[in-house]
């Protein structure tokens, strides 16, 4: 095809931000004809919150960070972050599966928006999330002492972190061959914030490990929301959180973009 | 752009591992017609449409909608097509007019276009209290008619439609027929793929019919019926001993189709004045024999016919057709 000229690939960069919208609508519009999907973002983090609190609260020292609610907040967070994301990973699942999907292909759409609707609904819920998780957190005895700034720096870290772990939970629901199976592999997702500083300070850990956890994003999020939220310097932190999660944004979109036009290509008959 | 064929394939060939879905397969559909994909099940219909809506890459051959050759340009045959394929496509969970304006606006409609539309098809297709309802508690007549509504948003120029009536009452599947009749007055070409001969009777200016992934035959309904010969009439006797009067009387014309059913065959090769004086001799024979005849029809080939005639397929002892 030939090259188009300069003002249709405005007009098409315009396009593309419709389809990412519309299909964005229709995310909102399956939480509205499901609003049980918002369990994940709701009542999940507050019995997360209350459990995390009583269970590891007197049991876990975490030095110079104060009370363990504290400390684990910022864990939590990127835990609710991972549940939302879940939704995706089905969402994205059942999509493939669905005879809606022949008619997103026929379209001269963006197709890729097939895909970044869910993530954009995705953030909308984890913000929903963020707001429950920080609600039951006070509730418990969290005293954050971020400005306004440092919130809003908790925000833009949060939906980062959520965008990361939403394209991930997409790619996998690309992967899965079924709902069940794409749900059953989602769990990748989870693991990895265990084996973090998210709940419990990295120092405690066998050496080996602690090489593992200090290096991976999870840790360098928590770190950095932890830093941001009691107002610390977040150090060095702050800088590879950015581009640790903006490599995996980049990368997990550029994968699911490859497989959703392969999976096009070799489609069921 | 004027084409004299919308749908043009050259040699199209798909395999799916070591069967081949589609073989060398070669037809043509001209612009504002209904071109009927026919054939048994697994005959390759779904893996043809699946190819022109670019879906599927052929293996072999080409193909060009529209003009344009699917695989090299498939965005450019994206924007004049649509397709209402064999499974619901179109979003449950949403209401159907919001389907509507989401796949509108996935076409890139300006809004009011989106807005206009949407309402006039609800409008045609007599969905307008069921718009702000989600599709899933539409029955299955109504959600074969809002997909066929979403497929005409971008008022596609060519068609596509998967066993469009499969499933569907008799009311709903007349009322479909109808919508496509008045599509097709418009100037749209359909392609639409069945396993029921009288859709394609009804519906179809040709027939392209499939088995095994190839063409076996193609040409007008009434081409293909005058393939499969000749009329005949149906005399089913009351007893054995009037079959044996029957044939006796009638001769080499008579042919017992079917002894249980008491079946006796004759084939007519008249038509209109020289027809009647053949169907009155034979009832006259009949009386004159004593043969009593317990009901009798006459048969005229239909696509039934050359299905099984293709398909190579025995067809089913037929009984006459209306009593006597």
């Amino acid at each position: 095809m030939t090259a188009l000229p300069a003002r249709t690939r405005r007009q098409s960069a315009a396009w593309v931000a419709s389809d990412y919208w519309e299909m964005a609508k229709r995310s909102f519009r399956h939480i509205r004809h499901d609003p049980e999907q918002l369990v994940n973002v709701t009542l999940q983090p507050v019995l997360i919150v209350v459990l995390v609190d009583f269970l590891f609260g007197g049991a876990i020292k975490t030095g110079t960070h104060g009370s363990y609610i504290n400390f684990v907040m910022p864990g939590i967070l990127v835990v609710t972050a991972a549940f939302a994301a879940v939704t995706t990973t089905i969402s994205v699942a059942a999509d493939m599966l669905a005879g809606v999907i022949d008619r997103f292909r026929t379209l001269p759409m963006a197709k890729s928006a097939v895909i970044t609707g869910h993530v954009i609904a995705d953030l909308a819920r984890s913000l929903c999330g963020l707001a429950v998780t920080i609600a039951a957190g006070y509730a418990v005895g969290f005293r954050p002492t971020a400005g306004i700034a440092g919130w809003a720096a908790v925000v833009a870290v949060f939906l980062l972190v959520t965008l990361a772990l939403s394209l991930l939970a997409a790619l996998i629901g690309l992967l899965g061959k079924s709902v069940e199976v794409a749900q059953q592999l989602a769990a990748i997702i989870i693991i990895p914030i265990f084996f973090s500083s998210a709940m419990v300070p990295a120092g405690t850990m066998p050496p080996w490990l602690r090489v593992v956890t200090a290096n991976q994003p999870v840790t360098q999020a928590v770190d950095t929301l932890r830093a941001l939220l009691l107002s610390q310097p977040p150090g060095d932190h702050l800088w590879l959180t950015l581009t640790e999660l903006g490599g995996i944004v980049v990368a997990a979109f550029t994968l699911a973009a490859a497989l959703f036009r392969r999976r096009n290509r070799f489609s069921r008959s | 752009m004027t084409c004299i064929d919308a749908i043009a394939t050259v040699g199209l060939t798909k395999r799916y591992g070591k069967t081949a879905a589609l073989c060398d397969v070669s037809f043509q559909a001209s612009t504002g017609t209904v071109t009927a994909l026919l054939g048994p099940n697994g005959a390759g219909k779904t893996t043809m449409v699946r190819i022109l809506s670019t879906l599927l890459r052929p293996d072999e051959g080409t193909a060009r909608v529209g003009g344009y050759d699917v695989a090299r340009e498939p965005e450019r045959v994206r924007a004049c097509i649509g397709l209402t394929g064999q499974s619901l496509s179109v979003d449950d969970k949403l209401s159907g007019l919001d389907n509507l304006a989401m796949f509108g606006r996935l076409h890139r409609l300006p809004w009011p276009v989106v807005r206009e539309r949407s309402a006039r098809l609800l409008d045609i297709f007599d969905l307008g209290g069921a718009g702000r309802m989600a599709v899933k508690v539409y029955s299955g007549g109504m959600r074969r008619k809002l997909d066929l509504a979403v497929s005409l948003m971008a008022e596609p120029s060519i068609l596509f439609l998967d066993e469009p009536t499969s499933g569907l009452d008799p009311a709903s599947r007349h009322a479909l027929w109808d919508i496509i009749r008045g599509l097709v007055a418009h100037g749209t070409t359909v392609l639409l793929t069945t396993q029921q001969l009288d859709e394609a009777d009804a519906l179809a200016g040709s027939v392209v019919f499939i088995d095994a992934g190839r063409v076996v035959a193609t040409g007008t309904p009434s081409e293909l019926k005058a393939r499969a010969g000749q009329a005949w009439f149906d005399l089913i006797a009351a007893t054995d001993a009037d079959v044996i009067r029957l044939t006796a009387v009638l001769g080499g014309l008579a042919v017992v189709a079917d002894e249980a059913q008491r079946l006796v065959r004759v084939a007519v090769q008249g038509s209109g004045l020289a027809g009647m004086q053949e169907l009155t001799a034979i009832i006259g024979a009949a009386v004159r024999a004593g043969a009593c005849i317990e009901r009798f029809g006459l048969h005229e080939p239909d696509l039934d016919d050359v299905y099984f005639q293709l398909t190579g397929h025995a067809r089913a002892a037929v009984a006459a057709g209306q009593a006597a």
